[in-house]
């Protein structure tokens, strides 16, 4: 049975995702979801931003600064330095040619 | 909201348990803090949610970030087939977990063992009071409260000691695992010991409540047993030799099976026991147990005049031979021995 559904196809493209998020602007975990969930991408869980962030924070593509606020706990927020910047850019190249590609073979004839 | 933010945190920990450490520490590190951004946004958003309702259980989040792992920059050091394996278990026993939990009204079996933990606390400061009394006093008798040096009350007070300082640990641990990986199995290996202890606590409980520790045929039987140092036996006779295969009767005529020898032709003589094995055993029983040293005893004893039975012999303790008046004993042995040093 051939099953296709978002949380499989985004398992792929989590990163470039939030990476895609932050370009604009720096925002804390549940900011990054809620631009996530906004923009389309329904489905995703907290837990995965949370773990694809520490990822790529480790990874060396994001800086994290805390940000005190008045009520409730501080927030960290996340942005994109160099590294960071750079794999967007070519992970952007990847998946334009990628969704090219897959869009030529799933063209309907006309 | 902070003891349910430390307690789900703890159990997403729990079940990234086999992952690499720094893999999980990475992971886990900012868990508290994250989690409490997102309870502040429920919260601003109108509130009155648990965590597990927004997040779901602490299992499912645990399970979506490992799936976050694995891309490239991911952590992930155990090898593939190792992983596998830890995923079928893991499968396994999600299914029995639904599956039995229901059996006790609860939606998963690990819910309801998650209840017992404090009671596990407990019996944990008791065993390890108990095992540490045990030690003490080199493990001479067995109750069910710890001593020292014989006193209850010092054995309460380290009790009550024992079991405050294993709640505080429960609590402690379940609201942040230690981070480092050896104090974790330490811990755990700790555990282990006073498992298998409590174990043998409770077999030797076991044993002495259903009596059996005195049963006859048991052989602790034999450890009170004040003739347990006897290794065989050798009848002397009126002259002061020894009578060889001589039997030993009690007041009602049963055999008296008597040293270390003896009860061990029960299992594993000639024959290997079997019915009526008492009368086949014969005094001296020790193949190779030379005769005590006895100055008064002669060298060389003289012939029985009914002769030396035979242990295969029918077993017929009214035998038909009585020693015969006329039978001298040997002139060197003095009737009456009198032992002079």
């Amino acid at each position: 049975m051939l099953s296709v559904d978002t949380t499989q196809l985004l398992k792929g493209v989590l990163d470039l995702a939030v990476l895609a998020v932050l370009r604009d602007d720096d925002g804390y975990g549940y900011d990054i979801l809620r631009r996530l969930r906004t923009a389309g991408l329904t489905e995703i869980g907290d837990a995965s931003v949370y773990g694809t962030l520490r990822r790529l924070f480790a990874a060396g593509y994001l800086t994290t600064y805390v940000v005190p606020s008045e009520e409730g706990p501080h927030r960290k927020y996340y942005a994109l330095n160099p590294a960071g910047r750079t794999q967007l850019k070519q992970g952007g190249e990847v998946w334009r040619e990628f969704a090219s590609t897959m869009n030529t073979l799933l063209r309907e004839p006309a | 909201m902070n003891v349910e933010i430390a307690q789900y945190a703890a159990q997403v920990g729990a079940a990234l348990s086999d992952l690499p450490e720094h893999a999980r520490n990475d992971l886990l590190e900012d868990l508290p803090a994250h989690l409490a951004e997102v309870a502040a946004e429920i919260e601003a958003e109108g509130g009155g949610a648990t965590l597990a309702e927004r997040l779901g259980p602490p299992s499912a989040y645990a399970a979506e970030l490992r799936a976050t792992l694995g891309h490239p920059g991911g952590h992930s050091r155990t090898p593939a087939w190792a992983g596998r394996a830890v995923a079928r278990v893991r499968a396994r026993w999600d299914a029995l977990d639904r599956r039995l939990g229901p059996v006790i009204g609860y939606e998963r079996l690990g819910e309801f063992l998650a209840l017992l933990r404090p009671a596990w606390w407990v019996m944990r400061g008791w065993l390890v009071a108990m095992l540490v009394a045990q030690l003490w006093r080199d493990g001479d008798g067995l109750g069910l409260l710890p001593r020292f040096e014989g006193s209850t009350l010092l054995g309460l007070l380290v009790l009550i000691a024992f079991v405050v300082g294993s709640i505080w640990l429960g609590r402690r641990t379940a609201a942040a695992p230690p981070a480092r990986r050896r104090i974790r199995l330490a811990l755990r290996a700790a555990t282990a010991v006073v498992a298998v202890f409590g174990l043998g606590l409770w077999a030797a409980a076991d044993d002495r409540l259903m009596g059996s520790y005195w049963h006859e045929s048991s052989p602790a039987s034999w450890v009170n047993d004040p003739y347990s140092q006897v290794n065989d036996i050798f009848v002397l006779g009126p002259d002061g030799q020894i009578i060889q295969g001589a039997r030993l009767v009690d007041q009602d005529g049963s055999p008296v099976v008597l040293g270390y020898c003896a009860q061990r032709f029960g299992w594993e003589g000639p024959g290997g026991g079997g019915r009526g094995w008492e009368w086949r055993v014969v005094y001296p029983s020790c193949p190779d147990l030379s005769a005590p040293q006895l100055p008064w005893v002669a060298v060389s004893p003289a012939p029985l005049p009914w002769g030396t039975p035979s242990p295969s012999a029918t077993p017929s303790p009214s035998g038909s031979a009585m020693p015969s008046p006329s039978v001298t004993p040997s002139p060197s042995a003095s009737a009456a021995p009198t032992p002079t040093r």
